[in-house]
């Protein structure tokens, strides 16, 4: 039976792990953090009847939290860390980092794939326990796994190597540019 | 291992290990938010019973009798977007009207709303489907003009923009409107053709809201890092918006070259541009302030400089000017602006 000293020393050893997966899934350090509580609260009301190995449970908690979040919550402002201005569509500017491209591109992933994605890959789960996590079959995983990975690969932003050194190379006056474009915006 | 998996793992490594540093106090909060959790569930079970209740006395005979036709709804009410809410500073949100604009899957292109204006200050909230890449985002229009912001890019999150209505006014007609999206805003200006773009459907909504009745003061950061990107900090301002709203920086360069970061706290924090005018016949550089959100330390940020070349070795003056979309004095907005030197 666990008591309440295990669940103090579980969340102050697997707490800074837990956060770095919940910012994964959501892409934002405080909402990371009230995912975070959120599952750790969820995981102490039935604290008592976990088995040895709290971890795969309370990933299990967080990731279904994420989920639901993801349905139902409503946020208000949208964090970026680039300004509006240089995110417009036909400006490729700012997204030839094939990083930041990346990243991006994992934001726009449905949040069931994105969460396969970082249970697989970060959390390095095997397919068995990401299919445990999230309630589905091992096929299920599979499946999203293969999906996931396709769109990342084939996603439009992802510029090949070769358009890459060209786009690149225009980035050098990117400040110039994003300084034209805006004054022009501005009333 | 497809060179896409391991950068993937690489890219969840880096992209998280800049985890704030840990809360020695998440216990506490934690113990706080179970005990609240407790009194909740128990509330709630309570509810439940009175519930059950009061559907046996009042609701089944309600449902029993006939009831008057309801009135059709003008628009589609969306829960994403709650009639009501209260942001962090204590400013109180009323929606006025919802909408939808159902590009994707009915084809729709245009909606106008009209609403009335009473004086307040008016926001309006988008939210795409998610995960649909880069969209077509519905342009603003308010009685036909452009809004002075439009929405960020598609990710599924309600995004919250101030909308500008002519002074005055009693009522305002608010169109969304994907039709010229990327087009210019000028009659007849040519329409490039944007295939990555896909359409979305949005909901959309109008709240109109009353600012907390004293200022707010913004959340207090650390000082923004003294290098960055091989570059030294050779001057810095900061202040809180409306009481600040300028700054004059003097630095040299020997290396010819400068480097601009600025970040902002505070509920508006986004709404806040700095326009920058250096020395020299140069364009002014203006850009959104970059909200720190759930840290208090900007070098913990993966913000880029904003590189300007200069002369080698000579004086250069930088005047910044805060400029407020749709902001109000009692929500301030914290600022903290550096220049960066090749050395």
């Amino acid at each position: 039976m666990r008591d309440r000293a295990d669940f103090v020393a579980f969340v102050e050893a697997r707490s800074p792990r837990l956060l770095r997966t919940a910012y994964l899934l959501c892409h934002d350090w405080a909402q990371a953090e009230d995912l975070l509580q959120t599952a750790l609260v969820r995981a102490w009301r039935s604290w008592g009847r976990v088995g040895e190995h709290p971890d795969a449970y309370v990933s299990r908690i967080l990731v279904n939290a994420y989920l639901s979040w993801r349905r139902r919550f409503w946020r208000r402002e949208l964090p970026t860390d680039a300004p509006p201005e240089t995110a417009a569509p036909g400006d490729l500017i700012g997204l030839t980092d094939e990083r930041t491209v990346l990243w991006a591109a994992l934001r726009r992933l449905p949040p069931r794939q994105r969460a396969v994605l970082v249970l697989r890959f970060f959390e390095d789960l095997s397919e068995v326990s990401v299919a445990r996590a999230l309630n589905c079959s091992v096929g299920t995983v599979k499946s999203q796994t293969s999906k996931a990975l396709a769109k990342l690969r084939i996603d439009p932003e992802l510029v090949p190597p070769a358009a890459a050194s060209t786009v690149r190379a225009s980035t050098v006056k990117a400040s110039t540019v994003k300084a034209s474009t805006v004054n022009r915006e501005l009333p | 291992m497809t060179r896409t998996v391991r950068d993937l793992r690489e890219l969840f490594d880096d992209m998280s290990a800049d985890a704030p540093a840990d809360r020695p106090r998440r216990i506490d909060e934690l113990d706080r938010r179970i005990r609240h959790d407790s009194r909740r569930r128990s509330t709630t079970l309570a509810l439940a019973g009175v519930a059950a209740l009061t559907a046996v006395t009042v609701l089944i005979p309600t449902v029993l009798l006939p009831r008057a036709p309801e009135k059709p709804q003008e628009t589609m009410a969306t829960p994403e977007l709650p009639p009501r809410f209260t942001a962090k500073d204590g400013a109180e949100y009323r929606r006025l009207v919802t909408t939808t604009l159902k590009t994707k899957t009915k084809g729709e292109k245009k909606k106008s709303v009209t609403i009335p204006v009473s004086g307040k200050p008016l926001d309006v909230a988008g939210l795409c489907d998610a995960a649909t890449g880069l969209t077509e985002r519905p342009m603003v229009l308010v009685n036909g003009k452009p809004n002075h912001r439009g929405f960020s890019d598609c990710t599924g999150k309600a995004d919250l923009i101030s909308l500008n209505v002519p002074k005055g006014a009693k009522e305002a007609t608010v169109t969304f409107d994907t039709t010229a999206w990327g087009c210019g805003r000028k009659k007849g200006e040519p329409c490039p053709s944007i295939p990555i773009m896909k359409p979305a459907d949005w909901a959309l909504a109008i709240y109109e809201w009353t600012p907390p009745a004293r200022p707010v003061e913004p959340e207090r950061f650390k000082a923004l890092p003294r290098e960055r990107e091989g570059m030294k900090v050779a001057g810095d301002a900061s202040g809180v918006w409306p009481r600040q709203k300028s700054f004059k920086l003097t630095v040299t360069s020997r290396g010819g070259k400068l480097g601009i970061n600025h970040v902002c706290t505070g509920e508006l924090a986004e709404r806040l541009l700095i326009r920058y005018r250096i020395s020299g016949d140069r364009p002014t550089y203006t850009s959104r302030c970059y909200p720190l959100d759930g840290s208090t330390d900007p070098a913990l940020g993966r913000w880029v400089l904003t590189e300007v070349k200069v002369p080698k070795g000579k004086k250069i003056t930088i005047r910044g000017t805060m400029m407020m979309q749709g902001g109000h004095p009692n929500r301030p907005v914290r600022w903290s602006a550096a220049v960066y030197v090749l050395p």
